[in-house]
């Protein structure tokens, strides 16, 4: 599971992310959402232990991510937004290299799998550089899969990817929640948060405007007539003051 | 050092060689391969036979120049943008290995251990063309290798410092590194220049080495330069100690173990950046985009190629910093040259016109406002309802206004410093638009038909080593052809016009202006021609 606690972020005297607390259970799919410069990236690079909290703890089923970062983030795995892949390696040493870094024994079948579920076989021998946006993306989250992470964090998993993508894609995260992962989701598409996640984090200029299932968001910024949807929702919590 | 990362440089190894020959199973590729190793040969072959047949250089007087060439490298390190980047992770790195269960030390192990390794085929060609410099091939080997790594832990422990003390201080740190190497550098150099300014270069560095603060200064470099000139016999007695000194400079960087970790995040962003920009090369890839913004004014349509002329022009005030320091180049450079050759003949002047012209390729090159910067526009660039050939002209509208400007710049400078210079200042002003033009044609011509990213040009690639060596003369040899014909038509003019240098100027001119314009219906065929589904190279 993740936990974070009392997490801020201070770039050269702007505050990022201020005092900022959720935790993620297995089995959640947590929705990470706020407008532009709200805090999200910084907070998923701050839990994939890229960037160091300026304040607050930061753990993955335990580990504290800068005081134990190697055991917490073997637990990790980080999709970020527009995935960087090494151009000259190919799809297949991609994945040599992750079963490399993560200790997974006789992965070569689990590879298979992961590139034949997301369509990757027929360039199991390609280089990054000759894949499409779409492609890179798919074989970032196939990388990320490989070690069957305990926790996961995707940053707008879903760009450049075709329909059929964004179903297996979705299928796995609902699979990967299932089979106990505590899930991450950074989306500006609240069509996908709504359509994937169990919970919702609103952030707003780095503070938490709501965090909890999506029921009680439903609850907390209910319209007039008692119903709203998450893009009503998402305006009417952006609108106000965090919480 | 984690195995996965141990593999991870496997992989580069084996990805490097796998690019390197990937083009082989086509006949052109394989030409451009065999050619490669062929011209390489070739220019290996000379400096071999120097440096077995002919006697070898003095020791003594690649012991005095080598020192400053080091710290020179070190420096520049430092002031570049590529130094500000000492700890270079890519942006695959930080997307993969961040996030990866590797402690710090280890990435920063696995970063300079890969980087050490990169340079081994640096360094076996550069222990060839400098064998000659020195006394043996293994210590001439080991000296660059040594030499290379220095200059790489040396940049990587002044920002680790820096890191390590915090962004502002890191400032003053930088700063005051700098401040105390210039001072100490004019210290040694002050009293020397003012008595030696119009002594030979040679002798000039041998008087500042061998000041006390020339000799402090250049203490550690000097080693360097000793292992690299040591005779087989003394190799240890120089290479221990510049070892000691990479494993020094290595201490300070694993012991500091800063938290870099967000400075190479953030870097590796800019990085990524400044990649994409340098895509297709240029002195774009100089500069972040933080520098002054000008505004230029809009040109008029002229057929749609004033807007385009008009975007590129605005890249061009954008690298403005970049286009600053070629200046500073070519000032340094024609300045030095100047100096030495104050009231000089014209026959110096002549030589000056010389290294203007070499200049000139190599600047060419980086002058990249024009269809080599829009490899991967080509697509918008053809959707726009504007003719070839007013496309054409646009893009060459920008690089030969910027080339052309820092010529007469210069041309200015020989007017005032030369006797008589306006004679070859005032025909090579007049020349410089149709040459410049004719050259920044070639040049887009044979990029069109050739196209190939800079980016991906790396060390050893001898297919791509090979097509850059067949390339580039057959655009000298083209313009040179243009010159000849000017030439020619020129001494037609000179005939008729009774032996009249005016005419055969003029004459000439007009050639070369005529062979110029003809060119841009050339160009705008060959982009006509280019398809980017099929010519856009990865």
């Amino acid at each position: 599971m993740i936990q974070v606690i009392d997490y801020c972020k201070i770039y050269r005297g702007t505050v990022a992310v201020e005092d900022l607390s959720f935790d993620v259970q297995p089995g959640q799919i947590l929705g990470l959402l706020g407008p532009n410069g709200a805090g999200k990236t910084t907070t998923m690079r701050a839990i994939a232990g890229v960037i160091p909290p300026s304040r607050g703890r930061l753990l993955v089923s335990g580990h504290d991510v800068s005081l134990e970062p190697v055991a917490a983030k073997s637990l990790l795995a980080y999709v970020p937004d527009d995935p960087k892949l090494f151009d000259t390696l190919t799809v297949w040493e991609h994945l040599q290299f992750i079963a490399s870094a993560y200790a997974v024994k006789d992965f070569e079948a689990n590879a298979i799998a992961l590139l034949d579920q997301f369509e990757l076989t027929p360039k199991r021998d390609a280089l990054a550089q000759e894949l499409s946006r779409g492609m890179r993306q798919k074989v970032a989250i196939c990388c990320a899969y490989l070690h069957n992470p305990r926790a996961i964090l995707f940053d707008e998993p879903i760009t450049g990817l075709d329909p059929h993508g964004i179903r297996t894609m979705k299928q796995s995260v609902r699979q990967r929640a299932a089979g106990g992962a505590s899930v991450v989701v950074s989306s500006h598409l609240l069509s996908l948060i709504e359509d994937l996640c169990t919970h919702l984090l609103i952030l707003n200029h780095g503070r938490r405007i709501f965090f909890g299932p999506v029921e009680e968001a439903r609850i907390a910024f209910a319209n007039v007539s008692g119903d709203a949807s998450l893009e009503e929702m998402f305006f009417r919590a952006t609108a106000g003051k965090a919480a | 050092m984690p195995t996965a990362l141990f593999t991870l440089i496997g992989l580069h190894f084996r990805a490097k060689l796998r690019n390197s020959l990937r083009g082989v199973r086509t006949p052109r590729g394989l030409i451009f391969l065999v050619l490669g190793i062929l011209v390489l040969s070739l220019r290996l072959s000379p400096a071999l036979y120097h440096a077995l047949r002919t006697p070898r250089v003095d020791s003594q007087m690649v012991r005095a120049v080598a020192p400053f060439a080091i710290l020179g490298f070190c420096l520049s390190n430092l002031f570049t943008s590529f130094g500000d980047s000492a700890v270079p992770f890519t942006g695959a790195e930080v997307d993969f290995l961040f996030p990866g269960p590797f402690t710090r030390r280890s990435l920063l192990g696995y970063k300079i251990l890969k980087t050490s390794l990169g340079t081994a085929f640096t360094t076996l060609i550069f222990s060839i063309l400098l064998l000659r410099y020195s006394n043996s091939w293994i210590a001439c080997c080991v000296g660059i290798w040594l030499t290379v790594q220095f200059m790489q832990l040396f940049a990587m422990a002044v920002i680790m410092v820096g890191q390590s003390i915090g962004e502002r201080a890191y400032t003053t740190t930088r700063r005051s590194v700098l401040t105390v190497a210039a001072l100490l550098a004019i210290i040694a150099v002050g009293p020397t220049l003012i008595a030696h300014l119009h002594s030979n270069p040679l002798e000039f560095l041998i008087e500042v080495h061998a000041t006390i603060a020339g000799r402090v200064l250049l203490a550690p470099f000097d080693i360097f330069a000793r292992t690299i000139t040591a005779a087989a016999p003394d190799l240890l007695k120089w290479a221990i100690p510049a070892f000691l000194i990479n494993l020094l400079m290595l201490a300070i960087v694993i012991g500091l173990d800063a938290n870099y970790m967000e400075t190479a995040a953030t870097l590796s962003q800019r990085r990524y950046e400044r990649r994409q920009r340098a895509r297709s090369g240029g002195v774009a890839r100089l500069t972040d985009g933080s520098g002054p913004r000008f505004r230029v004014i809009q040109l008029p349509r002229w057929g749609g190629a004033g807007p385009i002329a008009w975007r590129q022009l605005i890249g061009a005030a954008r690298c403005s910093r970049a286009l600053l320091l070629l200046l500073i180049v070519i000032g340094f450079a024609g300045g030095t040259f100047i100096l030495q050759s104050r009231g000089g003949s014209l026959s110096s002047l002549g030589k000056l016109l010389g290294v203007v012209a070499w200049m000139n390729m190599v600047f060419i090159s980086m002058l990249k406002f024009d269809f080599r910067d829009e490899l991967d526009r080509l697509d918008l660039l053809r959707s726009l309802p504007i003719r070839p050939i007013a496309v054409a002209a646009a893009e060459v509208f920008t690089p030969v206004l910027v080339l052309t400007t820092m010529q007469l710049m210069l041309l200015v400078a020989v007017t005032f410093c030369f006797k008589d210079g306006w004679k070859v200042a005032l025909p090579a002003a007049a020349f410089a638009v149709p040459f410049n033009l004719l050259q920044v044609e070639i040049e887009n011509w044979f990029f069109l038909k050739f196209p190939l990213r800079s980016a991906g040009l790396i060390a050893g690639d001898m297919q791509l080593f090979g097509r850059q060596m067949v390339i580039f003369p057959c655009k000298f040899l083209l313009l040179l052809t243009a010159l000849i014909l000017a030439a020619a038509v020129g001494t037609i003019g000179y005939i008729l016009g009774n032996k009249s240098w005016p005419a055969f100027g003029v004459v000439a001119w007009i050639a070369l202006s005529l062979v110029a314009l003809a060119t841009i219906p050339l160009l705008a065929r060959a982009y006509a021609r280019f398809d980017p589904s099929i010519d856009t190279p990865a």
